[in-house]
């Protein structure tokens, strides 16, 4: 159980998870797409934002787009690895622990 | 979403996810092998026909390409401004097709002012190959990567035959290559 205690809390959280797996894949992502892809409201997904923002682990670029704020987000080097230590992590939890569903 | 609280499991269900929320959709690019198989099977095929006429000028039909350029032009465009997301997969693709226009747009013009056209046919289906080859890996889309193979086959024997008949395999290697890929696309 304490290796699962350990698991990068900046990321065990569903929605900054959410966000991290996400961007992951892609060059960058719309606030607008992330929002719809993780079903989070607004409000909640720019604190979490903003968290993650704080670690380094995602950049965040704020423009205008046909005279509309647009926010793209996009995963850094740090943000990867910390995304490549958390799933490690997880599946060293699950290996140890196989019943435990 | 709850914070803090969920189990390792949870933690690979959002995980996966995402991940297949962010999956590629290839759906977009039907309409540029659609337009491009159809002009260049049109004009190929009406040059060759021209050919066997008094007409002084029958490659005059390959101004249909305008139509293709503006018509990826303005369809790209309008594309960027709508999409939120940018895969490393879209990144990929632009890129490509930039590499094979401008092989092509190379072929041509050496074609134009220094080895003739015979000799520029043979590499422009190599090209075209390339291109559908690499996006079908890229997409894992079956078609396309038979399509980009076949394009190859008739590259090589492009190189043997007369400039009439090489017009009748760049038909043929676009419709090979672009339009039954592009029309499976949908179904896919």
């Amino acid at each position: 159980m304490s290796d699962f205690k350990n698991l990068n809390p900046l990321l065990h959280s569903q929605l900054r998870l959410a966000v991290i797996s996400l961007l992951v894949g892609v060059e960058n992502a719309e606030f607008t797409y992330i929002k719809e892809k993780t079903g989070a409201t607004a409000g909640n997904l720019s604190v979490q934002i903003n968290k993650l923002k704080e670690a380094d682990y995602i950049k965040v670029e704020k423009s205008f787009k046909d005279n509309y704020p647009l926010t793209k987000c996009s995963i850094t080097q740090k943000g990867v690895k910390a995304f490549e230590e958390y799933v490690r992590a997880l599946r060293s939890y699950i290996d140890q622990n196989p019943k435990n569903d | 979403m709850a914070q803090q609280t969920f189990t390792e499991a949870e933690s690979w269900g959002i995980i996966q996810e995402m991940i297949a929320n962010a999956k590629q959709e290839m759906r977009n690019d039907r309409f540029y092998f659609l337009l491009w198989g159809w002009l260049v099977l049109v004009a190929s095929l009406a040059h060759f026909a021209l050919l066997h006429t008094t007409y002084e000028h029958p490659y005059i039909v390959w101004l249909l390409m305008i139509v293709g350029a503006v018509g990826t032009l303005y369809r790209s465009i309008k594309a960027h401004k709508k999409h939120k997301v940018r895969t490393y997969v879209d990144k990929f693709i632009v890129n490509l097709w930039i590499a094979v226009s401008a092989g092509i747009v190379i072929t041509l013009l050496a074609a134009g002012f220094a080895t003739g056209w015979h000799a520029a046919y043979p590499y422009l289906i190599l090209l075209y190959g390339i291109g559908t080859f690499l996006s079908g890996v890229i997409f894992k889309f079956k078609p396309l990567v038979i399509g980009g193979s076949i394009s190859w086959c008739i590259a090589l024997i492009a190189f043997f035959v007369s400039f009439p008949v090489q017009l009748l395999l760049l038909a043929f290697t676009v419709l090979a290559a672009y339009l039954i890929p592009g029309y499976l696309i949908k179904k896919s």
